[in-house]
């Protein structure tokens, strides 16, 4: 969690204190993307920071958590290269398998996009509004505009500075970590980036509104799940350096009907280039253990997709796993409308099943168990199922 | 990161001396009132101060080749509502609840929660009914992809329920070398148990 942190920081810190305060002065019709970044000298700051950085990219390059699905890939690619303009070539966008709502970008053109967040968007359109977001912060260089605002204000940001002139390629853990807590972007650079994120969705098409949902949608989830709350939450940088959910919601719909009706959602082209990574995003999803903020997400899915046997059977699933007051009952009742739909995985009577086995209910258990086989007749856990069935017996 | 921290906490806590790897086996070695007949020696933590990541709360850790290599846990004693593990330090996330009318199925899932709390992802290949410890129990195969390093591991797990209580041993090891090689001595291990019922 630490080098996420820390990358998420310095994705989402900068200075380059000219163009920021002139970016902030002018409004976002007058606002003109910047030129594309050259790597900058290995003995300054800004080359001790990439330097970094590439490790990082490394790292994230070889980790077994990138997901790599070329189709999946060159969609997000062509939405960052339609929102990022010259800048296309110098962004490499990073899709990995964690089911939290996150996307970073660092200062040498890495993003990182989690699949918590992928899961959580309805539209193409959402997706590029954090895209535009993330690409805001590197065009206004903010991680190098947050290292020398924190180099100038401190004797520790000014060994930060020493020691990053002195990186060269060569950053070490130690050194990632003293970055960690000190590179967290300020709001005014979230605010920022914001109003650029707005500003690069409608340049490229997009309806400008998504972006404001995409904040909705979140804080429906983090009210839902303010008590059960993991500690990611708690922590992220994310929540804790960013303006107010409400606030940037708000501004975003302000900055949005600015720019007027219309756009593109693409909300069926999202749909479809999630399809195949869906299922094993909602499992991880449930492995988080935060049910509430799960129903919040899996029941606005359903308010799209009312017929989607999947999803009701995935809310059924976290009804079952709460197992909490009348969560059996729920978790029954999910699974019993999802079996009347389409995209129903036979999973679901095997979790039947063992729900009317925790309610006393041997003999449903024991009809679900053997639809489980019926459908499933070389399930790797077919004997074992077939014990409870004779249990029953 | 993960990995690299718990090297470093291991190193440190073991300089502060609240850390202490002894040699368990081999021969008769108890965890609690499961008894096990070794053929070879292992490598038991001893910590009051560390939550393993590959194991936390584990009534006991064992090892053959060193922590972050090859874990051999014991969840065993647990009473029915009584939680399976302990939450990561700082986490402070819920743990799940031994209860008596889980199947193997639900006590998989919950030592799932348990071992993956680190952001480690757990697949379980198979799992299968087996006698265990002189009773009816089951052996569940998985696969898990440590955070920390992405390394791909193998795993087995044996449980049982007996006198009312959870016994459940689980091994992992990476995937190349390590399980292949180690798998068959600590399947005879986890074999070789036995519980006053």
């Amino acid at each position: 969690m630490q080098r996420r942190r820390f990358v998420l920081g310095c994705g989402c810190a900068a200075v380059g204190a000219l163009p920021w305060t002139r970016a902030l002065a002018q409004t976002p019709a007058e606002w003109a993307m910047p030129g594309r970044l050259q790597r900058p000298a290995a003995d300054t700051d800004e080359g001790g920071l990439w330097a970094m950085m590439d490790r990082e990219e490394q790292r994230t390059r070889r980790s077994g958590f990138l997901i790599r699905d070329k189709a999946l890939q060159d969609y997000v690619n062509g939405i960052a290269c339609r929102l990022a303009g010259d800048h296309c070539p110098d962004i490499r966008v990073y899709i990995v398998q964690t089911p939290y709502f996150n996307a970073f970008m660092a200062p040498n053109g890495m993003m990182q996009v989690w699949s918590g967040l992928l899961v959580r968007m309805t539209s193409e359109a959402q997706l590029a509004a954090i895209l535009g977001h993330e690409i805001g912060h590197y065009v206004q260089r903010h991680s190098l505009e947050r290292l020398r605002d924190v180099k100038s204000k401190s004797a520790f940001g000014q060994f930060l500075g020493i020691l990053l002139a002195r990186a060269g390629g060569v950053g070490t853990i130690a050194q990632l970590a003293l970055l960690a807590g000190a590179l967290a972007y300020s709001r005014d650079q979230e605010r920022e980036a914001d109003r650029i994120g707005v500003e690069l969705m409608a340049r490229a098409g997009y309806a400008p509104m998504e972006a404001s949902r995409v904040w909705t949608q979140l804080l429906e989830e983090l009210k839902a799940g303010a008590k059960e709350r993991d500690e990611y939450w708690d922590q992220s940088v994310l929540f804790k350096t960013h303006p107010p959910g409400e606030e940037r919601e708000r501004t975003l719909a302000q900055l949005a009907a600015a720019k007027g009706p219309g756009g593109r959602t693409g909300d069926k082209e999202y749909r479809e280039a999630l399809a195949l990574h869906r299922n094993e995003f909602l499992v991880d999803e449930l492995k988080r253990r935060t049910f509430a903020e799960t129903r919040v997400l899996l029941e606005r899915m359903l308010a799209a997709f009312p017929d989607d046997g999947e999803l009701q059977y995935f809310l059924g699933e976290a009804f079952r796993l709460r197992a909490e007051d009348k969560d059996l009952e729920h978790a029954v009742a999910a699974y019993r409308k999802s079996e009347a739909m389409k995209g129903t995985p036979a999973e679901m009577y095997r979790s039947m099943g063992l729900v009317h086995r925790q309610l006393g209910d041997e003999a449903q258990a024991g009809t679900a168990f053997a639809r489980y086989l019926e459908l499933k007749p070389a399930a790797p856990d077919g004997a074992l199922i077939r014990t409870y069935i004779k249990r029953n017996d | 990161m993960k990995l690299r921290i718990l090297l470093a906490a291991l190193a440190l806590a073991a300089l502060a001396g609240c850390t202490s790897i002894t040699k368990v086996g081999p021969g008769q070695v108890t965890v609690k009132d499961l008894t096990l007949n070794l053929e070879g020696p292992w490598n038991k933590f001893e910590s009051s101060a560390l939550v393993l990541f590959q194991a936390p709360g584990a009534t006991e850790i064992w090892t053959r080749e060193g922590f972050t290599l090859d874990v051999l846990a014991f969840y065993v004693g647990i009473g029915d509502g009584e939680a399976i593990g302990q939450s990561l330090p700082r986490t402070q996330k819920k743990m799940p609840v031994f209860r008596l009318k889980m199947a193997p199925h639900e006590i998989v899932e919950a030592f799932e929660t348990v071992v993956t709390q680190d952001g480690s992802t757990l697949k379980v290949a198979k799992i299968e009914p087996m006698r265990f410890a002189g009773g009816d129990g089951f052996r569940f195969e998985y696969e898990l992809k440590r955070k920390g390093d992405s390394l791909l591991f193998n795993g087995i797990g044996f449980a049982t329920v007996a006198n009312k209580k959870l016994y459940l041993m689980a091994y992992s090891a990476p995937r190349t070398h390590y399980f292949p090689k180690l798998a068959p001595g600590m399947e005879a291990a986890m074999r070789s148990a036995t519980i006053k019922r």
